[in-house]
């Protein structure tokens, strides 16, 4: 198990060291940091001198190495638009995002898990052909098509909830909260939904088919033969085996997730991550996308590592034995 | 006389069979097939072309659904906030849509088809950089991928020149995301083919490992992958629309139906919903119907008969 | 002694889309208490299914078309699945095939041996059914018992595998045992022990035996009677002495003279019997293996003979060749 703890931590590093390689490429090459910040009317002998100050001329891998540096210690560069540092933009608007992310990953988690469940054991029940109806359509429709339905039939049709933005917030330690307040979660229902609109019924159909391939294996059909309880059957038996790839999916998921929340945070003008990348790209604020990238990519491989271990650590074959 | 054995042997085939008696298959493939001939006879199918701006007028911006006041029989389902006739942009746009995700599916399927095989076959350290290579690929989303690269490079290059590479673009970046997949379902048909007998065999007659991956191996994983490529144009265009609506796919000149989503959301609060709401409900029928025929190619290819 | 199982006219047909298909043809058999019976016959004749249908845990889409199922004297195939439940694994206990694949590969061997016994036995406690656990571990010869009951299923070789899992079937002291095909998906050399192992585990506590198995070999070398199938029916039974001496049907005479032993006595090629068993969709007429048989009469492809005493009274077989007219 630590062989294979090991070597996944050792894979993130490498691709961490991929991220900081590509970022500090468009760094360096897209947009002149220079013209952002003096304007128009500077000259160029001035420019040239700006240049030299501020490292520009160095060989390159002494800027990349700078680059890695300041990155370790988390300066990722100024925004060119915010006027303040790349990272410190970042976590200010993390919160919101991660907050959609949460709820979004309760109501998939939730509603997957016992739809998925029930739908496998009983698939020609008529709930079960509903769920299933109703998930390939769910899964056919973008998830921004499904952000702009909602907040047509919602807020412009029905006025039940509000159009954009996060609504009420609280500052808990330096975190804007909007799950504390009413009109913060009220706010945050519609986003929720539509971040999760794809990726609930796809787990609910992973879960069932996976499942279902379960419930035909020799080692249930042995457990029927040992006359055991349907419910400790599927409950213990089959539901842990499920588990183990549906947990691999997830993990893939969560990149998906995350380019989902541009798009839903786009539709609400939700102003979380995905909202300030966007606003980077109208800007072409170089150094807010670099900073983004790094971030972002920062997070799929702990989180993509997260998983792995934990995968390595339910499956029995995994960590005894140290290899899949 | 080939040809004739080959049409023969569907025809009796148990594919044909099931596709004949299920009717959802049957309807999502109509449905699937008219699309698809509108589309690719856009020029005629399509009351105008939107493409032509003299004949275009701001005029005629914003109209209705010719079934509402206000609306015209000029154009059947409304126009969109340049006065382009909304029925004959969804047609074009579905074009465009359609178009680039069959390509970008081509490119991912020859790509992961060869890795798969190549890595499959050959095993050693070929299989396990590929592999890797396709864990680490596979662990970023290719839409955030697809995002990124996209961002960057209008930021590169600027707006203008994107929107004239853009539809080759977007065909290269959705395609080289997604081979991963396809190398990774191949790679698992190589190796449980190349426990097969029949590979021994053709070894042992001194065929090259060319020959046996394409003309003998290749033949008998071809099912998982159709079922592949079924879900993979769905996601292809679920991707493109998704780039175009975030404004870095198709230029809103060139609209395909995510661009069109994209300038109909900003109308949509001022009570325009149709330039929307149409082309949205396209898109949806168009995917929804790839996603039908996959899902039943799935069950029919799974040599498991007595699923559900 | 009494009839510990009678299967009467047993119909198992499959639901399959385009029609229903018939994998048992109407078979019947007797075990007594403590007996051991073969139930031998090619792949696909049935006798998996047959096997499953004393517990009435047939794969879907199969199901008990006609016939009974007596077991200890009830007629357990009319048993709605809750009340079956409580006989599977607890009075009638079953072994797999593929001990690879019949043990649960996320939980511990100790769960896997401890769940039958809390199942049928409420009011045990757990420290009382692991007891009982590493009694029957010890019983099949498996060293350190109180180790392995921590440890997964894939830290066991094949052999250990099925020895656990006949460990299992005995847990509950059951009545009968179906063992499908136990040994062979294993390496010849431990096959022997298995079936010593599962013979002796009979005779002592004087539980019944269905062996399931294309095997000749090893039926005859551990039970008492043996029932020949072919395409979903009885084709010849008897006592298993009698049967492989004196095979009567022509298919058992087949089967007999294409063991390895009778070739190599007189030096001769390896009988085959020509052609293979039909599939379900395809049974013959008559007699559903007069195409491959040698000693044929015109009758035998018109009607199906029945399964009638044996000219000597030693045993059943089915055969015009032995109607008495």
């Amino acid at each position: 198990m630590i062989a294979f703890i090991v070597r996944r931590v050792a894979q993130a590093v490498l691709v961490m060291f991929i991220i900081s390689i590509v970022g500090f490429a468009i760094k360096h090459n897209v947009g002149d940091p220079v013209r952002m910040i003096t304007g128009i009317s500077v000259s160029e002998a001035e420019r040239e001198e700006l240049r030299e100050e501020m490292g520009l001329k160095d060989p390159i891998l002494t800027q990349y190495w700078r680059f890695l540096k300041n990155a370790a210690q988390g300066d990722l560069g100024t925004s060119y638009f915010y006027h303040k540092p790349a990272t410190r933009v970042i976590l200010e608007k993390a919160p919101a995002t991660i907050e959609l992310v949460f709820v979004s990953s309760l109501i998939i988690v939730f509603l997957s898990v016992p739809l998925g469940v029930f739908a496998a054991i009983y698939p020609k029940n008529w709930f079960s052909r509903l769920v299933m109806g109703g998930s390939i359509i769910g899964v056919s429709i973008p998830v921004f098509l499904t952000a702009i339905v909602l907040v047509y039939i919602f807020s412009v049709e029905l006025g039940w909830m509000p159009s954009f933005g996060r609504g009420e917030t609280v500052n808990i330690y330096g975190w804007e909260s909007g799950l504390v307040t009413w009109d913060g979660i009220k706010h945050l229902i519609l986003p929720a939904i539509s971040l999760s609109s794809i990726m609930l019924p796809l787990f609910i159909r992973l879960i069932r088919s996976e499942m279902m391939e379960v419930l035909e294996s020799e080692y249930i059909k042995f457990a029927w033969a040992k006359g055991l309880k349907p419910k400790r059957i599927w409950m213990i038996h089959a539901f842990k085996n499920t588990l183990l790839p549906v947990i691999t999916v997830g993990g893939v998921q969560l990149g998906i997730t995350i380019a989902f929340t541009i798009l839903t945070e786009t539709v609400f003008q939700w102003q979380g991550l995905g909202f300030l990348f966007m606003e980077a790209v109208e800007r072409s604020d170089t150094s807010l996308l670099v900073a983004y990238l790094v971030f972002v990519g920062l997070v799929m491989v702990v989180v993509n590592t997260l998983v792995d271990i934990i995968y390595g650590w339910i499956n029995p074959q995994v960590r005894i034995t140290g290899v899949e | 006389m080939k040809l004739k054995g080959k049409w023969r042997a569907f025809r009796d085939s148990y594919f044909l069979y099931s596709f004949l008696r299920d009717p959802v298959a049957m309807v999502s493939f109509a449905i699937l097939l008219v699309l698809t001939v509108v589309a690719f006879l856009a020029p005629i199918s399509a009351p105008y072309d939107p493409y032509d701006t003299s004949t275009i007028s701001v005029m005629d911006a914003e109209m209705p659904p010719m079934w509402y006041e206000g609306g015209s029989p000029e154009f059947i389902l409304g126009t969109d906030d340049q006065g382009r006739d909304l029925l004959s942009t969804m047609i074009y746009g579905m074009r465009v849509s359609i178009i680039i995700g069959l390509a970008a599916v081509a490119l991912q399927a020859a790509l992961g088809v060869l890795i798969g095989l190549v890595a499959g076959y050959f095993g050693g350290r070929i299989d396990s950089f590929f592999m890797r290579l396709a864990d680490v690929q596979l662990s970023f989303s290719y839409l955030m991928v697809a995002i990124f690269v996209s961002a960057v490079l209008q930021a590169a290059i600027g707006v203008g020149r994107f929107e004239e590479i853009a539809v080759p673009f977007l065909i290269v970046v959705i395609g080289l995301a997604q081979w991963p997949q396809y190398a990774r379902t191949v790679r698992a048909s190589v190796l449980a083919e190349k426990k097969k007998e029949y590979v021994e065999a053709a070894r042992v007659i001194g065929f090259r490992p060319n020959r046996i991956m394409w003309r003998h191996i290749l033949p008998n994983c071809l099912s998982p992958i159709f079922v592949l490529s079924t879900i993979q144009v769905a996601n292809a265009i679920m991707s493109e629309a998704a780039l175009s609506f975030l404004g870095l796919g198709m230029p809103p000149h060139k609209p395909s139906l995510g661009s069109l989503i994209n300038i109909g959301f900003e109308y949509m609060l001022s009570g325009s919903w149709w330039i929307t709401l149409f082309p949205g409900i396209l898109l949806v029928i168009l995917i929804l119907v790839i996603n039908l025929l996959g899902d039943w190619m799935r069950d029919v290819l799974n040599p498991k008969l007595y699923k559900g | 002694m009494s009839k510990l199982l009678e299967v009467r006219d047993l119909v198992v047909n499959f639901a399959l889309r385009f029609g229903d298909l018939t994998a048992l043809n109407g078979i019947s058999f007797d075990l007594q208490a403590g007996e051991r019976l073969g139930l031998v016959g090619e792949s696909g004749a049935g006798k998996s299914v047959a096997g499953f249908s004393v517990i009435n845990l047939i794969s879907k889409p199969g199901y008990i078309a006609q016939g009974k199922v007596f077991f200890e004297g009830e007629a357990v195939s009319d048993y709605p699945q809750e009340k079956m439940r409580h006989i599977r694994g607890n009075r009638i206990s079953m072994i797999f095939q593929d001990p690879m694949m019949t043990l649960n590969p996320v939980l511990t061997i100790g769960t896997q041996m401890t769940e039958t016994l809390l199942a049928h036995r409420p009011g045990m406690s757990r420290r009382e059914a692991e007891r009982i656990a590493l009694d029957k571990l010890r019983q099949v010869h498996i060293p350190s018992p109180a180790e392995r009951l921590k440890q997964y299923p894939h830290e066991f070789s094949g052999g250990m595998r099925q020895r656990i899992i006949i460990a299992i079937s005995l847990l509950t002291d059951p009545a009968l045992i179906v063992a499908d095909e136990p040994t062979t998906a294993l390496d010849v050399t431990i096959q022997a022990e298995i079936m010593d192992l599962l013979t002796e585990l009979c005779e002592k506590h004087s539980m019944g035996l269905i062996l399931i198995t294309h095997d000749l070999g090893v039926v005859s070398q551990t039970t008492q009677r043996i029932a020949v199938m072919y395409a979903g029916r009885i084709v010849e039974s008897g006592s298993t002495r009698d049967v492989v001496d004196n095979p009567r049907h022509p298919y058992t005479q087949g089967l007999i003279s294409a063991l390895p032993q009778a070739a190599g006595q007189s030096g001769k090629r390896l009988h085959q019997i020509p052609g293979t068993m039909p599939n379900l969709t395809s049974i013959p007429d008559g007699c559903s293996f007069h195409p491959r048989c040698t000693q044929a009469l015109p009758v035998c492809s018109r009607i199906t003979p029945e399964l009638k005493e044996n000219p000597e009274g030693t045993g059943l077989v089915a055969c015009h060749l032995y109607e008495q007219d």
